[in-house]
C-alpha cells in the first residue's frame, strides 16, 4: 500500500500534526500565502500514502515553488526582510512534505522543522511564542521518533510520549549550558527589517500624532528601579527635544553629541536625588532613548545631547537591556548659549497672531515670568478647556484655533500652545516629547510603558533656575498625570481602539487587575532573565551563584554538574535493569548440570530439560530413574504455578537431595 | 591495500579479545559501541548553522534551541545505549547447505525487562533482519550467509545496530555467537547411477538390518540412533531398548571415489554428492568409499547427513574455515 515512500503511517501522522502546529501563527497570519500551498501538499502526500496518486515530477515540483515564490512576492512584504526569509523557509518547509521518498527525506524534513522554529523565534520572542514553539518542537522530535520506529504497529502516543522523556531528561543539561556559555559578538551585521511599519514616536511632533499612539497598547519599554520607584507624577521619561517651529510641525535641533555627559553647568538643587534603573526597550528602530531625569552614566557608550536627553549610537533593532544612574529633579543650564535661547524664541512669521497679541496683553499685567507662567497655567484650567483623545479638526492657524475656538485637544496641544504662548514674550521654551507615567507593578519594582502613555509637556528657561519642567496637560487634566492615561481616557471611544483586548479596558475589576499585573511580572522575569541574558547578566547570575566568577570557579561548577549527572544516568542503568537474581531452583538446577558436565555430559545451547534428559539416561543408563526424578522434581517447580509455598518447600527438599545422591561416572 | 588488511586483521584480533566469541552472550558497556551516524554528523553541522544564528541576532531562545537540540543529540546516546543494553543473544540451530547456497543460523534474542526497538541484525554482506524484543520475550531469528565451498562454515561476527530513536546516533556490536554449519559439497549430476552389487551370501540376503520395516527390538548400545529407542516404552518404565527395522531387498550401492573417472578432488566430491542425493530419493541403502575412507552401507536422514559430511570435510585441514 505505501508503494512510494519509507514513512510509516505513525510517523506521516506525526508529521501532519508537528507541521500543521508549527504553520499555524503564520496560517493566521498569511492565509493568502500559506493556506493554498499547505493544504495541496498535505492532501497531495495523503493521497500518495493511501497509494492514489505518485509523488509529483520534477516539472510539477518547480511549477509549485515559482507559484508559491509569486505567491510571497505580492504580500507586498518588504524584499530582504527577516520575515520574507522565514516565509521562505516555511514554504520550503511545507513543499519538502511533496518529497517524502526515502529515509533521509524525512531526517532533511526534521531539520526543516527545527529551522522553521528558529525562524520563527526570530520573528517573536514573548513568552507564549517560547512556550508555543516548544510544543512545535516536542512534535517535531516525536515524528523524528515515529520515523525511526520502523513499519510495525504501535500505539499511537508512544513517539510522543518517548519524546517528552527524551526532552525532559534533555532541560538540565540544556539549562546548565544556557547558564555558562558565553555569550560572543555578532560575526557580522544581519539586517533585521520587520515587515510591518511600527506604531511608536516620531522624530517630529505635529498635531494628531501623539492621540495615535494612545490607541495601541503596544510595550515600549520597561523600568526596573533599582533604588526606590518615584512618584507617578514624576515619571516623565523624555525622549525628545523639539525645539524648531515651522507652524504645524515641531523638529529637534541638529545638536552635537557627545561621548559623556556634559555636566559644567549643573545647578545644585536640595530636593535632588540619584536613582539607578534598569531599562529593557523593545526594539523601536531609532536611535532615541527614554530617560528619567539627568542620566550621568550608563553601562553602555552612549551619545549624550545638551538637552540632557541621550541616544543610543544605533538604531535599537532588537530588545536591549540598559543600566542608568541619574540624577531628579537637578537643574540645567544656569547660562544659555546664544544659539540655543535663538532657537528657543523662533517663531514662524505670520502664523498665530492672535495668540500672539493674547500673549502680549497678558505679559503686560503680570509681575514675572514666573508670575506670567502661572496666569497661562490658570487659564488652562479656569476656561473650559478639555482634554480629549479626538480634538476637533484645526486650521493652518492651530493654536489660535485651539485657544480661541475649539478648546479641546490631548497633550501635544497643550504642550505647543504653551511653547508658543512663551516664546511669544520672550521666554525661551521647547517641546518634550516621551512618555509620562506607566504600570507601576505593586509585586516587584518595575514601571511597565506603553504606546498610550505617550506624552507632550514643556520646557521653559528662566534665567538662574536654567530649564524648568513645565505641564500644560496637568492643568488641563491632573488625573492624566496624577494616575496615568489609562485612568483618564477610559471613557474615550479612541482609547485603545486598537488593541480591543487589552486589560487596561477592564481597570475597574480588581482581581482582574491583580492578575494582569501577575502576568506582567512574569513577563518582565521572561525578559529580565531569559531574552536579555548575556554579559553583565551572565556574570552576575554567575557571580550570585558561584561568589566569584573565574575561569576555575566556573569549570568546577560545570565539570560537577556533568559528574552529578554522569552518576544519575549510571546508577539509572546499573539499577534499572541488572540481571534478574537467579532463583534457588535455578543455582541448583545449574549444580545439576555441573555434575553432569564433570561426567562429561554439557548440556548444549537451546537444549530443553527434556532432551538432556534423554542424553543423560543414554550415557547412565544406571542412574535412570534418579534423573528421571530429577528432570520431573525441576520442570514441576520451574513451571506448576498451582503449587502453594508447603509443597514447594517439600518438592524442593526432594530435587536436592536427588541431585546430591547423584552420581554421575 | 596491506595496510588497510593489516587493520582490519589487528581489529578483528582486539575484537576477540574484547568481545570473545560465547554461544550466549548479554550487551553491556563493554561490548557496545557508539558513535554519531552520519544524519548524526549532519545534525551536528545544522546545529552549528543554528549557533550562528543565534550568535549574529544575538537572539537568547535560539540560544535556547541550539542547547536544548545539542543536550537531545546526547541525550539519543543515552537512550540508544538503553535500547540496546541488556539484550541477550544466544546460538541456536543451523542448518548445513550444499556450497552455493545459503546456510541458516538461527540466533535467539531475549529481553529482559524492556523492549527494544528496531534491531538490525545480520552479517554485513548479507541482508539484514529488523526486529524488535518485547519484555522478557525470546525471539528466534533466522539469518541467512551465503556459502562458496564445502567445508566448516564459520559466517564471522555478527553485526547488531540500531539507529533508534532520532536516527542520530548508530549503536551497535559485533558478536560471535561461535556459530559453525557444515556446507556440503556442490551436487552435480552423472548420467548414471552407481551399479548396486550383490555381496555375500543369499542367505542374508533377505534379512539385512535397513530401515523400512520394523522388526522387532533389541537391548540399547551405545551408538544406536536415538530416532530408534523406544521411548513409549521407556516411559512405561521398561527398560531402554532400540527398534530394528529390516531393509527388504538388497540393493546395497556404493558411492565409490573410483567409479568417477575425473581426477579433480572438488568435482569428484560433487558428483559423489550428487550420487547421495539421488540414491537417497530412491530410497537406497548406500555405503561410501573414499580413499582411506568407508562407511557401511545404511539408509535415511541421519546416514545421509553422515555421508554428506564425511565429503564436506574431505581432506580438509581441522580448522579449516568455508
Amino acid at each position: 500500500m505505501f508503494a512510494e515512500t519509507h514513512l510509516n503511517r505513525l510517523s506521516f501522522s506525526w508529521l501532519l500534526i508537528a507541521q500543521g502546529f508549527l504553520l499555524l501563527p503564520q496560517l493566521i497570519r498569511f492565509p493568502a500565502l500559506f493556506i493554498a500551498p499547505w493544504l495541496l501538499c498535505t492532501v497531495w502526500a495523503f493521497a500518495v500514502f493511501q497509494g492514489k496518486i505518485r509523488w509529483p515530477n520534477a516539472w510539477v515540483k518547480c511549477a509549485l515553488i515559482i507559484i508559491s515564490m509569486t505567491l510571497l512576492l505580492i504580500q507586498g512584504l518588504p524584499w530582504y526582510s527577516t520575515e520574507v526569509m522565514v516565509c521562505m523557509l516555511l514554504l520550503a518547509y511545507l513543499l519538502k512534505l511533496l518529497e517524502l521518498k526515502n529515509h533521509r527525506d524525512s531526517l532533511i524534513m526534521a531539520y526543516l522543522s527545527y529551522f522553521a522554529i528558529v525562524g520563527q523565534l526570530l520573528l517573536s520572542q514573548s513568552l507564549w511564542s517560547g512556550l508555543y514553539l516548544f510544543i512545535a518542537l516536542t512534535l517535531a522530535t516525536t515524528f523524528l521518533i515515529a520515523a525511526h520506529m520502523g513499519g510495525q504497529p504501535r500505539p499511537f502516543l508512544l513517539p510522543l510520549k518517548t519524546a517528552m522523556k527524551m526532552l525532559a531528561v534533555s532541560l538540565p543539561v540544556m539549562l546548565m549550558a544556557f547558564l555558562i556559555f558565553p555569550r560572543l559578538e555578532p560575526f557580522w551585521s544581519v539586517p533585521m527589517i520587520q515587515g510591518q511599519a511600527k506604531t511608536g514616536m516620531s522624530a517630529t511632533m505635529a498635531p494628531g500624532m501623539m492621540s495615535e499612539l494612545a490607541q495601541s497598547d503596544a510595550l515600549v519599554f520597561r523600568a526596573r528601579f533599582i533604588t526606590d520607584v518615584p512618584a507617578m507624577h514624576q515619571l516623565y521619561w523624555r525622549a525628545l527635544i523639539l525645539t524648531q517651529f515651522d507652524g504645524r510641525q515641531w523638529s529637534a535641533l541638529d545638536e552635537r553629541k557627545y561621548n559623556k555627559v556634559i555636566l559644567d553647568d549643573v545647578i545644585k538643587k536640595p530636593n535632588a536625588v540619584s536613582i539607578d534603573y534598569q531599562l529593557t526597550l523593545e526594539p523601536s528602530y531609532k536611535n532615541w532613548l527614554f530617560s528619567l531625569g539627568q542620566v550621568i552614566h550608563a553601562d553602555q557608550p552612549l551619545n549624550y545631547l545638551r538637552d540632557a536627553t541621550v541616544q543610543s549610537k544605533e538604531a535599537i533593532q532588537t530588545r536591549q537591556q540598559l543600566n542608568f544612574h541619574a540624577l531628579m529633579n537637578a537643574g540645567r543650564d544656569a547660562q544659555i548659549y546664544r544659539y540655543h535661547r535663538k532657537a528657543a524664541l523662533q517663531l514662524p512669521v505670520g502664523f498665530n497672531v492672535k495668540t500672539l497679541s493674547f500673549a502680549k496683553d497678558l505679559y503686560a499685567k503680570s509681575d514675572s515670568n514666573e508670575d506670567y507662567i502661572e496666569r497661562i497655567l490658570q487659564h488652562f484650567s479656569l476656561q473650559p478647556f478639555y482634554y480629549t483623545l479626538s480634538p476637533p479638526l484645526l486650521g493652518r492657524n492651530y493654536i489660535d484655533d485651539f485657544l480661541f475656538s475649539t478648546r479641546r485637544g490631548f497633550c501635544e496641544h497643550y504642550a505647543s500652545a504653551f511653547v508658543v504662548l512663551m516664546r511669544a514674550v520672550g521666554i525661551p521654551a521647547r517641546v518634550v516629547t516621551g512618555y509620562q507615567g506607566g504600570d507601576i507593578n505593586p509585586y516587584e519594582q518595575h514601571v511597565t510603558v506603553r504606546q498610550l502613555d505617550a506624552h507632550a509637556w514643556a520646557e521653559v528657561w528662566l534665567p538662574k533656575k536654567g530649564w524648568v519642567h513645565q505641564d500644560p496637560t496637568a492643568a488641563v487634566a491632573p488625573e492624566r498625570i496624577e494616575k496615568g492615561s489609562a485612568q483618564s481616557l477610559q471613557k474615550e471611544d479612541k482609547f485603545l481602539s486598537r488593541s480591543p483586548l487589552s486589560s487596561k479596558h477592564f481597570q475597574s475589576l480588581s482581581w482582574l487587575l491583580s492578575m494582569s499585573y501577575r502576568y506582567d511580572q512574569l513577563n518582565a522575569l521572561w525578559h529580565r532573565n531569559v531574552l536579555n541574558y548575556s554579559g553583565d547578566t551572565q556574570q552576575n547570575v554567575l557571580k550570585r551563584l558561584l561568589g566569584e566568577v573565574s575561569m576555575r570557579s566556573v569549570l568546577i561548577f560545570t565539570l560537577t554538574f556533568f559528574m552529578i549527572c554522569a552518576l544519575l544516568v549510571s546508577a539509572f542503568f546499573l539499577l534499572a535493569y541488572r540481571p534478574k537474581k537467579a532463583s534457588q531452583v535455578t543455582l541448583m538446577y545449574r549444580r545439576f548440570l555441573r555434575k553432569a558436565a564433570k561426567g562429561g555430559l554439557v548440556k548444549s545451547v537451546g537444549e530443553g530439560p527434556l532432551d538432556f534428559k534423554q542424553r543423560c539416561i543414554i550415557k547412565w543408563p544406571h542412574q535412570q530413574e534418579q534423573i528421571v526424578l530429577i528432570i520431573s522434581y525441576y520442570l514441576q517447580l520451574q513451571y506448576d504455578t498451582g503449587l502453594d509455598k508447603q509443597q514447594q518447600a517439600l518438592l524442593f527438599k526432594a530435587f536436592s537431595a536427588s541431585i546430591k545422591a547423584l552420581k554421575c561416572h | 591495500m596491506s595496510l588497510k588488511r593489516f587493520l582490519q586483521k589487528r581489529f578483528k584480533l582486539w575484537l576477540n579479545r574484547r568481545i570473545p566469541p560465547s554461544s550466549h552472550i548479554v550487551l553491556n558497556q563493554r561490548r557496545i559501541f557508539i558513535f554519531p551516524s552520519r544524519h548524526g554528523l549532519y545534525f551536528l553541522l545544522v546545529l552549528l548553522l543554528l549557533l550562528i544564528a543565534a550568535i549574529n541576532y544575538e537572539n537568547n531562545l535560539v540560544y535556547l534551541l541550539f542547547f536544548l537540540l545539542l543536550s537531545l543529540f546526547n541525550t539519543a546516546i543515552l537512550f540508544s545505549y538503553q535500547n540496546v543494553s541488556a539484550l541477550t543473544l544466544a546460538a541456536g540451530k543451523t542448518q548445513a547447505a550444499f556450497a552455493g547456497d545459503s546456510a541458516e543460523f538461527s540466533v535467539l534474542l531475549s529481553s529482559l525487562r524492556k523492549t527494544h526497538y528496531q534491531l538490525h541484525i545480520g552479517w554485513p554482506e548479507n541482508p539484514h533482519a529488523s526486529v524488535d524484543i518485547a519484555p522478557n520475550e525470546e525471539k528466534r531469528v533466522k539469518l541467512y550467509c551465503h556459502s562458496q565451498q564445502r567445508g566448516m562454515l564459520n559466517p564471522g561476527r555478527i553485526l547488531l545496530e540500531s539507529y533508534y530513536p532520532l536516527g542520530f546516533i548508530r549503536c551497535w556490536s559485533w558478536i560471535d555467537l561461535d556459530m559453525q554449519v557444515v556446507i556440503y559439497p556442490k551436487p552435480m549430476t552423472l548420467p548414471h547411477l552407481p551399479s548396486s552389487n550383490v555381496e555375500g551370501d543369499g542367505k542374508h540376503a533377505n534379512h539385512r538390518v535397513g530401515n523400512d520395516d520394523f522388526h522387532g527390538f533389541k537391548h540399547y548400545e551405545a551408538g544406536d540412533s536415538l530416532k530408534k529407542v523406544d521411548w513409549r516404552g521407556f516411559a512405561k518404565g521398561q527398560a531402554l531398548q532400540s527398534k530394528v527395522f529390516m531393509a527388504q531387498g538388497d540393493e546395497r550401492c556404493w558411492v565409490d571415489w573410483y567409479a568417477i573417472p575425473h581426477h579433480d578432488v572438488e568435482q569428484c566430491l560433487s558428483y559423489l554428492c550428487g550420487w547421495v542425493l539421488a540414491l537417497e530419493r530412491l530410497h537406497k541403502s548406500y555405503g561410501l568409499r573414499l580413499p582411506n575412507i568407508e562407511i557401511k552401507p545404511a539408509q535415511g536422514q541421519v546416514h545421509k547427513r553422515r555421508v554428506l559430511s564425511v565429503l564436506a570435510l574431505y581432506q580438509l585441514p581441522k580448522n579449516e574455515r568455508a
